[in-house]
């Protein structure tokens, strides 16, 4: 991949063709956001988009059916790698133990769910440990089983299922921990997927989310903004060829709640102990309830 | 005078279970819920933390004071094991909820001797409290070194230090300590040196019903009241020993975060 890149960016000429590129996306980006969508339906936020309730799903689908192969490798180059670190740290904040019985949500190229049966397996929990990983998106599905098998897991402790996180196909009380990283921004109704994950949790279980938030420190938002909305969709333009996966991207960040709100929403699900934890400055949070 | 009020509304608060909570926590923004049920929802869940921690500490022997003695307890009360994530610092709430129930255990045993029909006088009775105390690390004595460790990390040690500084404040209490001079300051600074230095002499005492550590607290309590002694009788001298005292108990309130001034 970056063979290919750095072939084609010592032609001058594609650069220029480039250059048109980026000024097309970013008047078509324009035009997009000042179009109003009416109607009776209630409206939800796509980006900075507003659109109606019934078409977020679509939309959120469309953008990930078109980034899952290139998924893995943007996410290294848009957060320098740290990505791996944030993941790391919120698996260790989970300490999973033995009988630990994960639900991972929105996971599917399986980050969440190699690290889970990787850390059981160094701390020698591993007994009775099992991760069920469910997308809403079968092309995500598809690239994490081909990982799964790459790196040669047991197909006994991980399963796999497509499926809409505000209506889980489980029995109530199935799992003993829940996480959902980089996934509860995408859905329509982020209050039905937490009580989704109060059901199906048992009393005890562990809710566990990692996801971008907000900087408390203004200057650094500010800078994190700039990275935002001038790296981030040229970046994506540059190594996947698309740059409106990435421009939804940082948007929907900016509509995710902050901390603090998003703290209060789990609760109002029925999590009790509900602390959060913020990661480099507040880029990502990692938030915590209990079901007791 | 204003110290000593203080003092003993610190040793009240940290009574209360609800200290091991150190982690930010929500205020509930449903408006409609009133105060009364907050609290209840808040002692529910303060007793489900109390449950899996009494229920850890029967494996602390074999397991230490851990994330896995944690989850072995929350087991043992029905909770899968993931849940030790209630508790943010792992094994120091444990050696703390341990500190503070042994505490609340010890004032129980104190109240008793001192309602006895022929009281004990001080300093005996200060010498068989600390062995009441000690007599509970005991079970405990094989992991102990790694609790006294954990307590010793920075982010522990106001915690540590608020727990001994109740401890040997009940101890002066129930043993008839009714001063509101210096003396006050100096009687628990001393109880407290005394009762660690035994602390650590008992972590390597091998003799029989560890018989060693209980004649080494009896030196240091002689010890304790002979430098007391000289103190109170030379003025000179109580006058340093006042600056070192307050300079002392200044340094813990500054540590434990307790700055009246402001």
């Amino acid at each position: 991949m970056s063979h290919y890149i750095t072939s084609k960016m010592s032609n001058p000429l594609y650069f220029r063709v480039l250059n048109r590129n980026l000024a097309r996306f970013c008047v078509k980006n324009v035009r997009k956001a000042s179009t109003q969508t009416h109607g009776n339906e209630k409206e939800t936020h796509f980006g900075f988009e507003t659109v109606k309730e019934s078409e977020k799903a679509k939309k959120v689908h469309e953008v990930f059916e078109n980034v899952a192969q290139n998924y893995d490798v943007m996410n290294d180059a848009m957060s320098l790698g740290i990505h791996r670190v944030w993941k790391d740290i919120f698996l260790d904040r989970l300490s999973p133990t033995k009988n630990t019985k994960l639900l991972d949500v929105a996971g599917g190229t399986g980050d969440i769910a190699f690290r889970f049966l990787n850390h059981v397996k160094n701390s020698n929990q591993e007994e009775n440990c099992h991760v069920t990983v469910m997308d809403i998106n079968s092309n995500m599905v598809e690239v994490g089983k081909i990982r799964s098998e790459a790196l040669k897991f047991d197909k006994s402790v991980i399963s796999w299922e497509v499926g809409d996180a505000e209506c889980l196909p489980f029995k109530d009380n199935s799992f003993n921990a829940y996480t959902i990283a980089f996934g509860i921004r995408n859905v329509t109704h982020i209050d039905k997927v937490l009580e989704e994950a109060y059901r199906v949790l048992q009393p005890g279980g562990r809710f566990m989310c990692l996801e971008f938030s907000h900087l408390p420190n203004s200057a650094a938002q500010w800078v994190y903004d700039q990275y935002s909305f001038q790296v981030i969709p040229v970046l994506g333009k540059l190594i996947a060829g698309q740059w409106q996966p990435y421009q939804y991207l940082v948007e929907s960040i900016r509509k995710f709640p902050d901390q603090k709100n998003f703290g209060s929403m789990i609760e109002s699900a029925g999590f009790r102990s509900v602390t959060y934890e913020n990661l480099t400055l507040g880029v990502v949070a990692i938030h915590s309830g209990f079901k007791l | 005078m204003s110290l000593v009020t203080l003092f003993k509304s610190v040793r009240i608060n940290l009574r209360s279970p609800c200290t091991l909570v150190s982690a930010c926590r929500f205020n509930s923004t449903t408006n409609n819920t009133n105060n009364n049920s907050t609290e209840q929802n808040e002692q529910y869940e303060e007793d489900i933390k109390e449950k899996i921690l009494c229920a850890s500490l029967k494996f602390v022997p074999e397991l230490g004071w851990s994330k896995d003695a944690l989850s072995a307890g929350a087991q043992t009360v029905g909770y899968p094991g993931v849940t030790h994530g209630l508790f943010h610092s792992g094994g120091a709430d444990l050696v703390h909820y341990f500190q503070v129930s042994s505490n609340n255990k010890l004032v129980e045993i104190l109240k008793k001797l001192q309602e006895d029909s022929n009281p004990l006088p001080p300093v005996e009775f200060v010498e068989k409290a600390c062995k009441e105390r000690l007599q509970m690390v005991v079970p405990y004595l094989g992991k102990w070194p790694q609790a006294i460790a954990i307590m010793s990390l920075p982010p522990n040690v106001p915690n540590s230090l608020a727990t001994l500084l109740t401890m040997v404040d009940d101890i002066c209490y129930y043993a008839g300590d009714r001063s509101v001079d210096f003396n006050w300051y100096l009687r628990r600074i001393g109880i407290a040196g005394v009762y660690k230095a035994t602390e650590l002499y008992l972590i390597q005492d091998k003799s029989a019903e560890h018989e060693e550590s209980w004649r080494f607290l009896n030196r240091r309590l002689e010890d304790a009241v002979q430098l007391h002694d000289l103190i109170s009788k030379s003025d000179v001298a109580s006058q340093g020993a006042k600056d070192t005292a307050l300079s002392a108990f200044v340094t813990a309130r500054n540590i434990l975060g307790l700055n009246w001034n402001r």
